[in-house]
């Protein structure tokens, strides 16, 4: 069993040399230079840099991305129970496995209906 | 299909319609949902009593059993749960005067996965249902938004927590990777009689490891006590007491039950356990001693009675399996009510500094008598139901010929005492601050905490109702429910 | 209906008249009622005792095969039967000088009370952890009354106090563990007259019982102040309310002395008689040590401090002599002591509350300014030294002689001991009463013990004293086959 995470081994290894290697090449070849603060100062296409760069974000763009990834990852369930479906058909348990599925989109129903609710989705609320 | 009906399933359902009746019904008609969660959680735990022998439904059958400790340890859950719902409602949650859904109803998923645990007999299993724990847990830990001291813990609890899940996968990985499997029963089979391997073991220690954190044990304690202090009372207490359970019940179910009750395990494990205790012990014991914020003092009263479970645990045996449990319910029964009582400090003065207790006995006798009561029970002092649970640590030390672990315990027994003390001797020596605040306990406190004195009373002399509970939670498989066979 | 329904009785009426202070009858006329009432059952269970040995109480029939076999078993027999009538009576006399005005009388004769009840449910009980919890019952009202009603150091005193006995107790209670566990799987019990008959038939092995024998010696000990378990005694007496001090010298330390007679002799005897050196070794620490000590004391209260825990080494003389004679004499020593010692403190906490201070370099003239006073004081200081005629006198007696054949040298020191407590006592009797009368009983506050109201609790316990002394045989009639049986091998 083991012998099947050969080839991930590899890939893990392949990619460590990569970006080791980079970082190494760079330390070896590259010339150490002078430093001054105009070197120092982040690089926005020659502009000198405006705000600090860790601003603050409205937390709705969190929320949207959570949700979002959220809805995503139920999706993924619903694949393999696509898949297999038929074949609980044929076992004579469709219709429970159905049920479970049914179930499980309730339940991500009601945290939908909850964040609707909670004014989630609306952009111009405040808070 | 009847046995969808369990009590896992109801809670779940309970938290959900909480949550979609916060959600669909204007605001300002909100104020009887507090009142409604009181009456589902005591719904529930009547339920819980009537219904935790029942076997689970058949799709879980390979995920889940039904056996004496689940028996035993549902009603505890629920029960944490009902007294959590109790407080909760009166946490006092700054500007907002009804207390938020949320915070009501996010126990309820809580305690669902504390009782999934109770009955799990799988390691993918015990993750989902221990996400369900603690992803909760870091969320009503920071709940209150308004306070620094909230968030941190929230934050806190969050790192720790997500630290701790880390280890108990990579545990679980290593499980399977070794014996192929994550059911304990094929563990065991596969693993029986033949020396442990260096996977297994290592899989163990990591396994061990995640849990340690869940139950505070050093060298994993340090969340405990900031964590404990900052979060809203009702939260701290569930952390306290049913979060810490379920991680003995986990330890019970792996290391004496199933999965890893073997003895090449156990020749390794039992002096790791054994030292954990030790160290738990006095860590949690002198630590405690300048502690003056009694949510801190709190945390490691708990973390020192951690210990005591954890030598308990290593003896390895029968007699220290029960002694777990029962330690568990006396840890329930003594902490809680304190638990009730800092929250009502922390609604009349603004926080549980241990200087608004100078003086209380002589302002508030009957809530200064139970929670004396409620003290010296944790200290282990006769005739309180403490003692019990303390001598039966002493008994299965002594009979498994732990020596070390017994004398370490006595000590520390007796510095335990000397800090259950200091809030005893500031409510009876200590003369009243000049300044008393106006708002007075509410008359409920006198009756709670006086109740809970005299259970400490009744069962420390008569603990034989706990020991019928310990006797219940050993037997292998039941039919029937809690009340009787 | 049952005689023995008696014995819970004892326990219930003390309970009883907790609970109705608690919910706000008068306290001390509610204490000093159920105090009396108490010796009614105590009458009661005597006659049974005196007429058949024993009188017993509790579920018939051993639950050997519980997971936790306690049961609430209560019995007497001929060596308790002493130590209840002390416990009874003591009390009854602490309530007595217990005073009406205290601060906080509800909680103050709350906590009396529990001390007392923890004292007789030691006595009582026939089941371990009973025995065991009923002593712990008393721990925290004591921590109580000397941290709230005591006097000096009263902080220090009560933490050094509470924190060594129960360290004490815990020492105890591994030894106890240890005890049960000796005995055989099928026959394991918590009822010690069942163990002591169990292990009588199949003695613990010589090595363990040696162990056993040393944390009895160690648990037991710290309770009665054996040397070097001793420091946390005479602070916490001369700190104590002297109802506190009366209850809990008189009465609660004789739980250690008890204990060793019960179970440390019978169950563990080839250990108790490997360990008899050491044992030895420490009463001569407490005779000589804390009688030098005795010597130095410069407040009456801490000389009456030092000279109590001294009086033990002399108890334990008798225990290790091995004869019936110096066992008995222990008995009567214990009952004469705990007389003696009550009789006291009393008489300290009279002084001090009439004289402010209890310092002898501040006293004098007790003798012409307050002569009933004075009596009392001499009457405890001549019991204490051993006078003839009074119960120590006696006690002490037997002890010497029961002890010679075994232990001569000690003997010697136990004289020798005899000798530094007339010294300190008589040093002490004569600063306080003779000599011009002090400033500070000069006042109006200086009056004597005014009326039958407050003398009659020292007159009950100098009856009892002069009683005992004269006819040591009530103590020693009916507990002479107990103790026999004791030192059967």
């Amino acid at each position: 069993m083991i012998r099947e995470f050969v080839p991930v081994l590899f890939s893990l290894g392949m990619a460590l040399a990569i970006a080791l290697g980079g970082i190494g090449l760079g330390i070896v070849i590259g010339k150490v230079g002078r430093r001054n603060r105009g070197k120092d100062m982040a690089y926005e296409c020659g502009k000198d840099p405006i705000g600090s760069p860790s601003a603050r974000f409205s937390v709705k763009f969190y929320l949207v991305a959570m949700i979002f990834i959220l809805f995503d990852i139920e999706v993924i369930f619903m694949y393999p129970w696509a898949v297999s479906l038929m074949g609980f058909k044929q076992s004579g348990m469709g219709w429970q496995v159905f049920g479970l599925m049914l179930a499980f989109v309730l339940l991500v129903e009601v945290g939908h209906l909850y964040a609707y609710q909670k004014g989630v989705f609306d952009w111009n609320k405040r808070g | 299909m009847i046995r969808w009906f369990c009590p896992e399933v109801l809670l779940v359902l309970t938290g959900v319609t909480l949550i979609l009746a916060d959600a669909l019904i204007p605001p300002g008609k909100k104020e009887w949902l507090p009142r409604l969660s009181i009456l589902l959680g005591i719904a529930l735990f009547i339920f819980t009593i009537w219904q935790s022998g029942q076997p689970m439904p058949e799709v879980w059958a390979n995920l889940f059993v039904t056996d004496g400790l689940s028996l035993v340890f549902k009603p505890f859950f629920v029960l944490c749960l009902v007294g959590v719902t109790l407080i909760s409602v009166r946490y006092p949650m700054g500007r907002e005067e009804v207390v938020r859904t949320e915070f009501l109803a996010l126990p309820f998923f809580s305690t669902a996965g504390l009782c999934l645990l109770a009955s799990a007999r799988d390691f993918l299993a015990i993750f989902v249902a221990l996400e369900l724990v603690a992803i909760s847990l870091y969320l009503l830990a920071a709940f209150h938004r308004s306070r620094a001291a909230s968030l941190e813990a929230g934050m806190k609890l969050l790192v720790m927590g997500g630290l701790s899940t880390g280890f108990l996968v990579m545990g679980i990985a290593w499980l399977y990777a070794t014996a192929g499997s994550t059911e304990f029963s094929r563990i065991i089979l596969e693993q029986a009689g033949r020396p442990a391997s260096p996977a297994l073991l290592f899989a163990v220690g990591l396994i061990l490891t995640g849990l340690a954190f869940k139950i505070a044990a050093v060298p994993f304690h340090a969340w405990a006590p900031d964590v404990y202090e900052g979060a809203p009372t009702p939260i701290t207490a569930f952390l306290a007491i049913a979060s810490k359970a379920a991680g003995f019940v986990l330890l019970l179910r792996i290391f004496c039950l199933g999965a890893f009750a073997l003895d090449s395990v156990g020749w390794v494990f039992r002096p790791i356990l054994l030292t954990m205790g030790i160290a738990t012990v006095t860590l949690g014991t002198l630590a405690a001693l300048p502690q003056r914020n009694l949510k801190r003092y709190l945390a490691y009263s708990g973390i020192a009675h951690a210990g005591y479970m954890l030598l308990a645990l290593g003896t390895w045996g029968e007699s220290g399996m029960g002694t777990v449990a029962g330690y568990l319910w006396a840890y329930l029964l003594a902490t809680f009510p304190v638990f009730i009582f800092v929250q009502e400090l922390e609604r009349v003065h603004g926080n549980a500094d241990m200087r608004h207790l100078d003086g209380l006995a002589q302002r508030d006798p009957g809530p200064a008598l139970g929670l004396t009561l409620c003290f010296l029970s944790m200290a282990g002092l006769p005739p309180l139901l403490g003692f019990s649970a303390k001598l039966s640590v002493f008994t299965a030390l002594w009979s498994a010929g732990e020596i070390p672990g017994l004398v370490v315990g006595v000590i520390m027994a007796v510095v335990g005492l000397g800090f259950y003390l200091v809030p005893i001797r500031a409510m009876y020596w200590e003369r009243e601050p000049d300044v008393v605040p106006a708002q007075r306990f509410p008359s409920f406190l006198v009756w709670i905490l006086l109740l809970a004195g005299a259970a400490q009373l009744i069962l420390g002399f008569q603990p034989r109702p706990l020991v019928r509970l310990v006797e219940k939670s050993l037997a292998p498989m039941v039919s029937g429910n809690l009340q009787g066979k | 209906m049952n005689i023995a329904l008696a014995l819970p009785l004892l326990l219930a009426v003390p309970l009883v008249a907790v609970g109705a202070i608690a919910l706000g009858a008068s306290p001390r006329k509610t204490a000093l009622w159920a105090s009396w009432i108490n010796l009614i059952p105590g009458f009661l269970v005597s006659g049974v005792v005196l007429r058949r040995g024993e009188i017993f109480y509790g579920p018939e029939g051993t639950n050997l095969r519980e997971v936790f076999p306690v049961q609430f078993r209560l019995g007497l027999d001929g060596l308790s039967l002493p130590l209840l009538w002390l416990t009874l009576l003591v009390t009854v006399a602490a309530i007595g000088v217990a005073r009406a005005d205290v601060k906080r009388a509800m909680e103050y004769h709350i906590c009396l009370l529990l001390v007392g009840l923890g004292a007789l449910g030691a006595f009582l009980s026939l089941d371990l952890f009973y025995f065991f919890s009923f002593h712990e019952v008393a721990l925290i009202p004591s921590f109580l009354l000397i941290g709230i009603w005591g006097q000096g150091d009263r902080t220090g005193a009560a933490w050094r106090m509470t924190l060594y006995l129960v360290l004490g107790s815990l020492l105890l209670l591994i030894a106890l563990i240890g005890l049960v566990w000796a005995a055989p799987e099928t026959a394991r019990t918590l009822d010690w007259r069942v163990l002591t008959e169990t292990l009588r038939a199949q003695p613990i092995p010589a090595s363990q019982q040696t162990y056993l024998a040393a944390l009895l010696i160690a648990g037991f000990g710290t309770l009665v102040s054996l040397v070097p378990f001793h420091s946390w005694a005479p602070g916490g007496y001369a700190s104590a309310p002297a109802p506190a001090a009366m209850l809990h010298a008189g009465v609660l330390k004789k739980f250690g002395i008890y204990g060793l007679l019960r179970l440390a002799l019978p169950l563990t005897p080839l250990g108790w008689r490997e360990l008899s050196w050491i044992v030895g070794l420490m009463l001569a620490g407490n005779i000589l040590y804390l009688g030098l000590a005795s010597l130095a004391q410069r407040d009456f209260r801490w000389l009456l401090g030092f000279s109590s825990a001294m009086h033990m080494g002399t108890i334990f003389l008798g225990l290790i002599s091995g004869t019936v004679l110096g066992l008995g004499g222990a008995l009567v020593l214990m009952v004469g002591h705990g007389l003696s010692a009550a009789l006291g403190f009393a008489v300290a906490g009279e002084v001090g509350q009439r004289a402010g201070t209890t310092w002898m370099k501040d006293l004098g003239g007790l003798a012409t300014r307050t002569p009933k006073l004075w009596f009392y004081l001499m009457i405890a200081g001549m019991a204490s030294i051993g006078l003839p005629g009074l119960a120590n006198f006696a006690g002490e007696i037997m002890i010497f002689f029961g002890a010679w054949s075994a232990h001569p040298f000690l003997v010697g020191i136990a004289a020798w001991g005899v000798v530094l407590s007339s010294v300190a006592m008589l040093r002490a009797i004569r600063s306080i009463a003779t000599g011009p009368v002090s400033s500070a009983l000069d006042s109006k506050k200086g009056s004597d013990l005014n009326g039958f109201q407050e003398v009659w609790p020292f007159a009950l316990l100098t009856a009892l004293l002069f009683l005992m002394g004269l006819v040591p045989n009530l103590v020693l009639g009916p507990a002479r086959p107990v103790l026999e049986r004791l030192i059967q091998p």
